[in-house]
């Protein structure tokens, strides 16, 4: 038989069963070389050999496995029904285990490791305490300066602050922001349902997922509909992603566009706040003819300072000293501080956050080895009861790696019952954080996987160790100790 | 020392077909699996060729129930000097071939009565 096909059918043969492989891959070979030999005068006489094979291994393969795993079961379910209390205890800690680790460790990821929920934090800045007066007292300055700037990608304003939101049935108090056009661009953030703000005239709202869910029980058909906030009304142009609450857990962030023009509004001093946000591509000239993006009168929320967001091109800190500077040619009364990147605004925000998930990420490190030590001793009790078996076992001729694959294999069933019960308990766990903490994610996958495989893992390495060390005594002393 | 009690044949009724030909290509005397195969291939006019995994597969179901036996390893004089691994059939399973002989002639019996049925 040519090499290459010995060597494809040593790589096919490598789906069955190591055990029915060494009993029979040899014999397959043979049986497969005759076939070869018998149509090579056939054109694709050995393709047609291979076709009619894979299939046939592949057959053979599920077969086998399925006729190992059901020994497995019984001789399982026999071992566990002999030993309820050990196999309780075993499924009971690695269950608490993962349930514990879980939750810890989602909260330590959500603050520490998870990267912001926005497309590139790094590049956005943001100032705060941009002073409205110098929009007020000379908006087209401001307009033109943003206009002739190179560095923005784009930018946005928003200003917080806090609502009545008035449900079907209930209200509720809702943290608001108005924002311009720009905001959600800014954060490269796309919205669940609907648009985000469009240019159509009007005052519009976008929900956020965690309030679209409570108070209008996930209705789609809220897009499009009107709302009250402290009596405005409000058309619903869409409903943001989950996780996205900029700034400070904000649930609907409202936009008004009006018909006036900037300059109108400020001659008949209707606004008693304005501000230009513009957006510009370094590349591209600004068009010559912009004009305002966004004009929001707000007479009952006055308010002193606004907070910019910009999101540059390369650095952010070299964006912040023209920005300043700007700022100061046109309004040296004004002084414009704390323009820092957003990810640096965060991590402060969260300094005190993060040193409990410091805390409680070392608790899960801790608490997680403590689980394995404790399935190591479990694991060592499990391959203990089973001495004398594997002692006969050894003594009739059986393989090291053949039967610590026996222990290991035989003892996953456990293993994987626990990591079962332990994700039903972490999930339930995990929502009750979640309703506790913004941003931590119940079921986070990457968290949960990365839990449940380590500990798997810890446990079917911890049931090699426990064998092994079992196996390598001399048979005679191991029978003997019975 | 005390003997096994005999084990009753229609236990392992009704055979797959594959196992019943396996069982049959035995009877005829020791052969390895390609020559075994063979046999099937022959005896069934080409309608049951199985392939070499479900034919150790059955194989290894057969020698579990103590139905055939492994005879050893020699070289097949006709194909080549390969060592190859020889199985013969037990007389447990010699029993269980008859029964399922005997079954399936009951059956046929049974079957040319019914009316459309009868043979030329």
């Amino acid at each position: 038989m040519p090499r290459v096909h010995a060597f494809l059918l040593r790589i096919a043969c490598l789906v069955l069963p190591a055990s029915f492989r060494q009993d029979y891959q040899r014999e397959i070979m043979l049986v497969f070389r005759e076939e070869l030999s018998s149509r090579s005068g056939a054109s694709g006489g050995a393709i047609r050999v291979w076709l009619s094979l894979l299939p046939d291994l592949i057959e053979t393969a599920i077969r086998e496995h399925a006729g190992l795993f059901k020994s497995d079961l019984l001789l399982w379910l026999r071992f566990v029904g002999r030993r309820k209390a050990f196999a309780a205890g075993l499924i009971g800690n690695f269950a608490v285990s993962i349930a514990l680790a879980s939750a810890m460790f989602s909260v330590t990821y959500a603050l520490l490791l998870r990267s912001l929920p926005y497309h590139d934090p790094d590049r956005i800045v943001r100032l705060e305490n941009f002073p409205a007066v110098l929009a007020q007292s000379n908006p087209g300055v401001v307009r033109d300066w943003l206009k002739t700037q190179k560095v923005f990608e784009d930018l946005a304003y928003y200003s917080p602050w806090g609502g009545n939101l008035e449900g079907e049935d209930r209200t509720v108090r809702v943290k608001a922001a108005s924002v311009s056009g720009s905001f959600f661009g800014v954060f490269g953030q796309s919205v669940l349902l609907g648009s985000d703000f469009d240019e159509s005239s009007g005052a519009f709202a976008v929900l956020g997922e965690q309030v679209w869910q409570d108070v209008f029980g996930g209705d789609p058909t809220v897009v499009g509909r009107t709302i009250r906030v402290n009596g405005e009304q409000l058309r619903v142009n869409g409903v943001m992603r989950p996780g996205f609450r900029f700034p400070e857990s904000t649930q609907v962030w409202t936009y008004t566009r009006g018909d006036e023009t900037l300059s109108r509004l400020f001659e008949e001093q209707q606004a008693v706040f304005t501000f230009v946000a513009a957006r510009r591509e370094s590349s591209v000239a600004p068009p010559v003819d912009s004009g305002p993006e966004i004009s929001y009168p707000l007479a009952e929320r006055p308010p002193g300072f606004l907070s910019l967001l910009v999101r540059v091109h390369g650095n952010p800190l070299d964006a912040v000293r023209p920005i300043q500077q700007a700022i100061r040619d046109e309004a040296p009364q004004a002084t414009v501080f704390d323009a820092r990147p957003m990810t640096e605004y965060v991590a402060e925000s969260l300094t005190s956050h993060r040193l409990y998930a410091l805390i409680l990420g070392t608790f899960a490190i801790l608490s997680t080895a403590t689980s394995i030590a404790g399935l190591m001793s479990v694991a060592l009790f499990y391959v203990s009861s089973r001495r004398q078996e594997l002692g006969i076992r050894l003594a009739l001729g059986a393989s090291m790696f053949r039967l610590t694959s026996l222990v290991a294999r035989q003892g996953m069933p456990l293993l994987f019952a626990g990591v079962l019960v332990g994700e039903v308990l972490a999930c339930a766990g995990g929502r009750g954080i979640a309703a506790l903490l913004a941003g931590v994610q119940p079921l986070d996958p990457a968290v949960h996987l990365a839990v449940s495989t380590a500990l798997l893992l810890s446990g079917i390495l911890a049931m090699l160790i426990c064998s092994l060390k079992v196996i390598r005594l001399d048979p005679n002393v191991t029978l003997r100790a019975q | 020392m005390a003997r096994a009690p005999a084990r009753d044949p229609a236990e392992q009724l009704p055979l797959s077909p594959l196992h019943f030909h396996i069982l049959i290509a035995l009877v005829e005397g020791e052969r390895h699996g390609y020559a075994i195969k063979k046999s099937i291939a022959d005896s069934s006019a080409g309608m049951l060729e199985p392939g070499a995994g479900s034919l150790y597969h059955a194989i290894k179901g057969l020698l579990a129930g103590s139905l055939i036996e492994e005879a050893g390893e020699r070289p097949d004089p006709h194909l080549d000097d390969e060592r190859r691994r020889y199985y013969r059939i037990t007389r447990y399973g010699q029993q269980v071939a008859r029964a399922e002989a005997g079954r399936l002639a009951a059956l046929l019996r049974r079957t040319r009565r019914l009316p459309g049925f009868a043979s030329d």
